[in-house]
């Protein structure tokens, strides 16, 4: 069993890695497609960017190799609890919908709204057991958190709804 | 202007209650798991806007201190560090603390602390202007060695391997050079999109790797049970045996701690495992019975040469303007905020924000210790919320720092873009310091690259002409080799 899950483990590494591959060859490319600039610097925004990618693509696929040699990555203590040896898909999968929620509606909704949700859903993924006092601490904290920063620290956040009075959200979109 | 006047300046109401609220914040962000001082500090950016710059900085100041104080009370009464500076604490501490000793172990970590912070804060007023001095005698090329060793063995020492380090500096660096070049005007790698041509925010990158990240790794890979804290009741406080056995690793740990920090060591790892290595050679009689069973030498160092290293790594962030860890980082953007530039000149331009910095320094030190000793037991209580609320509120005043830098939906797509990256990269290995340092310090590094390169005519060769800057490379390169002997003399330490 524990060697079905090395190679897991190996193969996710192995995606991983090959991402991070494939970002330093987007750098390179991105470089390589730069119009060159006239101007009097020595030094052309390309030096940099090149050398970046290059080290960014060759470390990475040395980092790949080790796969294949077996050099795993350990992953992270966990701060003020274990890790886990089985992966929670279903809590990450509600982890990340928590805040696809927020990015996309806060505008729309407002904040407090947004804020809730996403708190409860992380809750909820983390093993909040209460799910009714979950949900009354989520909203209770994101009104607090709402009025402290509009009000205190006189950092607009938008409140939502403005669809009902007609006005539209400026940056909804982009 | 100088030091005395410095402290006094710093006696004003506003800046002592700055330093206290920061006190306070420190110390609860050093007690709470899934935040520290660099994500705290990350997200009270937005008040820069509408405080004082001494203010603020006075406040990320003592937050830096305060959460190394904190991160101590959890290692010993919880047998978990709140930060990485602290897990050398929980091996003596919560041995200690079993054994019905937490008010020494609490005692000895509080007042190390505040005794390595002093000294470190006077080696910091001392040093730090002389370190200034220098600076304003080196050239482009020299700031681009320097800061190219900051970065080179940073990513050497924080990963698992030096190439896992430096993959992540490369990251960095890459996101480091979205947008617009100022010289140029190239567009490098914003695929077109106009919100990327501004680059993508720092505040951005560092809110998402540490709250997005960690909050979606502590998801898919946590377990939390009951947390087992223990009972303390009483005072933190030591008999006249513990104080004789405390002082000298209190001592020799502030003398670990203050170089390592003003060198790129990447934080406090290092420094504390030292620390703790070399009392337990030292240990005679008593104590070398006590390793491992809860001996009192094996709290007093590490939790002295953490706290020195924060102070001696405010040393090249304040002379020099290059951050040599994630919280210096974050201080660093800070004074982005002000139009306040970091390094030598600040010392004869702005002499007033330094010394004002190093004098509330040693007045929150002072409140620190004043807030562990005595009140130690409301942090402890702290303990008491249960991890899926702390995580939750933690994730959500994050997303609430990143729409206020954003301010639009792209900047928030990044930030949950960083923050998958920040879960892959704890689920693989990949450590996240390089990163963060390749952001900040990147941009900053081309730049210097070019003005050297643009003195010289367009030489490179002016690089390695200066015999500082083959000094700085010369010291690199033994950065690079030493992690790969490192664990071998590791081993050798560790075994007696």
């Amino acid at each position: 069993m524990s060697r079905i899950g090395l190679t897991s483990a190996a193969k996710g590494e192995l995606v991983f890695t090959s991402f991070l591959f494939l970002a330093g060859v987007v750098v390179i490319t991105d470089t390589a497609l730069l119009p060159d600039m006239l101007s009097d610097t020595y030094v052309s925004p390309k030096v940099f960017a090149f050398t970046v990618g290059f080290m960014l693509a060759s470390l990475s696929l040395f980092q790949i190799l080790q796969i294949f040699r077996g050099k795993l990555g350990t992953p992270d203590g966990i701060e003020g609890g274990q890790l886990s040896k089985t992966s929670n898909w279903t809590a990450l999968a509600v982890a990340i919908g928590s805040l696809l929620f927020y990015v996309l509606f806060i505008e729309l909704l407002g904040f407090i709204l947004a804020a809730g949700v996403l708190f409860s859903g992380l809750s909820w993924a983390l093993g909040a057991k209460n799910k009714v006092r979950m949900v009354l601490i989520a909203f209770a904290f994101s009104t607090i958190m709402y009025v402290a920063f509009t009000q205190g620290l006189q950092l607009p956040l938008p409140l939502g709804f403005d669809f009902l009075t007609g006005v539209e959200p400026t940056d909804a979109e982009w | 202007m100088g030091f005395i006047d410095g402290l006094l300046a710093s006696l004003t109401l506003t800046n002592l209650m700055f330093g206290l609220v920061g006190s306070l914040l420190g110390t609860l962000v050093g007690v709470l798991p899934g935040i520290g001082p660099a994500l705290a500090i990350t997200l009270l950016l937005p008040i820069t806007f509408t405080v004082e710059p001494t203010s603020a900085l006075i406040m990320f100041a003592a937050i830096y201190y305060g959460a190394m104080y904190g991160g101590s009370t959890t290692s010993i009464l919880l047998n978990a560090p709140g930060e990485s500076g602290s897990v050398m604490t929980t091996i003596e501490g919560n041995k200690m603390a079993r054994s019905g000793r937490a008010g020494a172990a609490l005692a000895t970590a509080a007042i190390g602390s505040f005794l390595a912070g002093a000294v470190a804060t006077g080696l910091l007023a001392v040093g730090a202007p002389f370190i200034a001095e220098l600076g304003l005698r080196l050239t482009p090329a020299d700031y681009f060695a320097l800061m190219v060793l900051a970065l080179g063995t940073i990513s050497a020492v924080m990963g698992q391997s030096v190439v896992r380090g430096l993959i992540s500096l490369s990251i960095g660096l890459a996101i480091g050079f979205v947008g617009i070049d100022i010289l140029t005007g190239a567009q490098r790698l914003t695929f077109g999109y106009i919100y990327a041509l501004d680059g993508i925010s720092t505040v951005i990158v560092i809110v998402s790797l540490f709250a997005v990240g960690e909050s979606l790794y502590v998801t898919f890979k946590g377990r939390f049970g009951d947390a087992e804290v223990i009972k303390f009741k009483g005072k933190a406080w030591m008999t006249k045996d513990e104080w004789s056995r405390s002082w000298r690793p209190w001592a020799r740990g502030t003398a670990i701690g203050f170089p390592l920090g003003v060198l790129p060591a990447g934080g406090s790892e290092l420094p504390t495992f030292l620390s703790y290595n070399l009392e337990k050679r030292l240990a005679r009689r008593k104590a070398k019975s006590e390793f491992g069973k809860g001996a009192i030498e094996g709290v007093a160092g590490p939790e002295a040469a953490n706290n020195a290293n924060a102070a001696g790594s405010l040393v090249p962030l304040l002379a020099l303007g290059i951050p040599t860890s994630a919280t210096a980082a974050v201080m660093l953007a800070s004074f982005d905020q002000f139009n306040i530039q970091a390094g030598p000149l600040l010392f004869s331009e702005r002499p007033e924000i330094i010394w004002t910095l190093i004098g509330a320094l040693f007045i929150g030190n002072f409140l620190l210790l004043l807030i562990n000793l005595p009140l130690i037991g409301i942090w402890v209580k702290l303990l008491k919320i249960p991890p899926y609320y702390l995580y939750a509120g933690v994730l959500t005043l994050a997303m609430l720092g990143a729409f206020a830098v954003a301010q639009n939906t792209f900047g928030m797509t990044v930030s949950l873009a960083v923050g998958v990256l920040g879960l892959l990269f704890r689920r693989y290995g990949y450590p996240i310091t390089p990163l963060i340092l390749g952001v900040v310090i990147g941009p900053m590094a081309e730049l210097e690259l070019r003005r050297a390169v643009q003195i010289a005519n367009g030489d490179f060769m002016t690089l390695i002409e200066k015999p500082f800057s083959v000094f700085i490379y010369a010291i690199l390169i033994l950065g690079l080799i030493v992690p790969k002997v490192w664990p071998k003399i590791k081993k050798r330490i560790a075994i007696k």
